[in-house]
């Protein structure tokens, strides 16, 4: 579980540090002050892959209908560093329970930096990582060495002798594990494809180390189905309908069928089968929380403006469940909100677990206007909320 | 320069402490009570769980607004300086742990953490080192307070039939008489709920209370130290 996150350079951090991480964790603050970037930052943290990367990108950019793939721009990169005068690169540190740190760092070439510092970079980077491989390797078959030296010149030809160094992107992890440090480099004429208009990267297969839901995300019927699945393979599939129950308790089952095509069938008492697609987007908001956190048991979830579509008398059994399920199935969660009603029932769901439960309200310093988080425990975010202190953000 | 702010127990004494400071001319603003009334203790739980949410609420609004100066406002009761001194050191340390504790009233300590600078101070209303609020309102009161003062004889009476009223009660009941009895008119009583009340006593009638009275002395003192910044 991640405990402390420091970032820097980041969409819209100068430096922002967050203390206190607990299972289940709900930010609030106004518009644009970086609700969402701090949910990518934890999400790149947890899984600094190329697919993160290239969906945290993919979030913020509007495409046109007839886009069937896009190349990313210099522009799209480089706006993922809050200031690019302040280096190439942005780093998101986290520090587990156990105190096992993790750093990622990414750097954003471009053609203003200076080539030869780009390639002492690079080739620091890659010493490290190939003279690790092969010190790792030296007592191994001659096979294998050859074919990671055959790499390592690869590499070399293709980054650093044809001058394409400030052509990539880097992607670095350090942790205390024994793949650390990693090293993943990336053109960035990446090309994202597109189904529908939207980017499906290999995060969405079952089995991630995190996962995230941004505010506006519906799901297709194939991709829920597929969780559906799963779900039922593991027989987790009463979860699902204890979840819809919370906000239809006249449900008396879910199903999947293939017709017309993979979709799941939920039934009211006394009445006939009906998609999930009718059932409205609190429904099928749910069903997306509800089958992430049961197909990815240890891992981490996030999930943006987590009251869209769920009604008031629902808040406070939605966090009850949530608080159950992550527990259960070691999940943490991390949620943003504008509603002053959701973070009231997080209070109410939470005040029986305050080991569980952390509140931290993202804002900006009055005198400095720097981004601070405000970590709050739930007995003091009750006692600012009664008398009427704003806490979503603002003095 | 950053802002002064006070935590009080009551909004009485909001109220109050907002008169002295205007009619001193000074920019002190007050956040929203804590209520530590003694009455209030079973109901909302205790004292000390009180301070140390206002203390922790302290620390979330240190992070975000720009506040140079903090002062803490308590009734002595019963107790005395020593003992609430320790009281708030107690909680404060808490919440604070790389804080200097208090020492005395009337003097600043340093409040850090992270990177912000706080200074704290502490005072503990009185009227010859007990009472509260109502204690000294009794004692600055500057218009005829024959319905007030005649409540003495009510109590004689309780006394001799065995029933007791505690001095705070007591107080308590003076300062609403000399409000609904005694500097009243007529205009007044017919809305009752609006205008027979401490608050608008102090707003739109604060004749009635001697604010130059020399009992306000100290409580002047601690206010004037938010504005020194020699210290």
């Amino acid at each position: 579980m991640i405990k402390d996150i420091e970032i820097t350079n980041f969409r819209c951090f100068d430096r922002l540090k967050v203390s206190g991480f607990k299972r289940v964790n709900l930010i609030s603050g106004k518009n644009n002050v970086g609700k969402t970037a701090l949910l990518e930052a934890i999400f790149l943290n947890s899984t600094p892959t190329k697919d993160t990367l290239l969906s945290v990108i993919d979030s913020r950019i509007n495409y046109s209908i007839t886009n069937k793939a896009k190349e990313l721009s210099e522009k799209e990169w480089n706006d993922l560093l809050k200031n690019q005068n302040a280096g190439i690169f942005f780093s998101i540190d986290s520090v587990s329970e156990n105190r096992n740190p993790k750093k990622v760092t990414v750097f954003i070439m471009n053609e203003q930096s200076n080539i030869s510092e780009l390639n002492i970079i690079l080739s620091g980077i890659l010493s490290e990582v190939f003279g690790k491989i092969l010190e790792d390797n030296i007592n191994e078959d001659g096979e294998k060495k050859e074919f990671i030296d055959r790499q390592k010149k690869q590499i070399e030809r293709e980054v650093l002798n044809n001058n394409k160094a400030q052509d990539v992107i880097v992607l670095r992890i350090e942790s205390d594990d024994k793949k650390s440090p990693q090293t993943i480099i990336l053109p960035k004429t990446t090309t994202i494809a597109l189904e529908g208009n939207q980017f499906r990267g290999n995060n969405t297969k079952h089995r991630s180390n995190s996962s995230f839901i941004p505010s506006n995300k519906r799901s297709s019927s194939i991709e829920l189905t597929l969780e559906f699945d799963n779900a039922r393979l593991e027989d987790r599939d009463k979860e699902v309908l204890n979840a819809f129950q919370i906000i239809d308790p006249s449900l008396v089952s879910v199903e999947s069928f293939s017709i017309p095509e993979p979709t799941i069938y939920l039934k009211r008492q006394g009445e006939k089968r009906m998609p999930l697609s009718l059932f409205g987007d609190a429904m099928n908001r749910m069903a997306d929380i509800i089958l992430k956190i049961i197909n990815n048991q240890d891992s981490v979830l996030l999930i943006d403006e987590i009251e869209n579509g769920i009604h008031h008398s629902n808040q406070v059994a939605f966090w009850e469940f949530l608080y159950k399920l992550a527990d259960r199935l070691n999940v943490q969660i991390f949620a943003t909100t504008h509603s002053l009603e959701m973070t009231e029932a997080f209070i109410k769901a939470g005040l029986d677990r305050p080991d569980s439960a952390a509140h931290f309200e993202l804002t900006r310093h009055e005198k400095t206007n720097r981004i601070v988080a405000i970590n709050r425990d739930l007995e003091t975010l009750e006692y600012a909320i009664e008398r009427h202190k704003e806490v979503r953000g603002g003095a | 320069m950053g802002r002064n702010i006070l935590i009080v127990e009551s909004n009485n004494d909001k109220y109050f402490f907002q008169s002295v400071i205007k009619h001193m001319n000074l920019d002190i603003s007050i956040s929203a009570p804590i209520f530590l009334d003694e009455d209030c203790r079973v109901m909302d739980g205790s004292d000390k769980d009180k301070l140390t949410k206002a203390l922790k609420d302290l620390k979330a609004d240190i992070q975000k607004e720009d506040i140079d100066r903090v002062g803490i406002i308590l009734d002595i009761d019963r107790h005395s300086e020593a003992d609430r001194i320790k009281f708030i050191n107690d909680y404060l340390i808490k919440v604070f742990p790389e804080a200097t504790p208090l020492d005395r009233v009337n003097q600043f300590i340093e409040l850090n953490f992270d990177d912000y600078q706080i200074q704290l101070a502490c005072y503990f209303t009185n009227v010859d080192g007990k009472g509260e609020l109502e204690t000294v309102l009794k004692a600055i009161k500057s218009q005829d307070s024959t319905h007030a003062d005649c409540l003495e004889r009510w109590r004689e009476c309780l006394i001799s039939n065995s029933k007791q009223i505690t001095d705070k009660n007591f107080d308590k009941l003076w300062v609403v008489n000399y409000i609904r009895y005694d500097t009243s008119t007529k205009d007044d009583k017919k809305d009752a709920a609006k205008k027979l009340t401490l608050n608008y006593a102090l707003e739109n009638k604060s004749f009635i209370w001697n604010l130059d009275h020399p009992i306000l002395a100290e409580l002047k003192v601690f206010f004037r130290l938010f504005n020194d910044l020699s210290l």
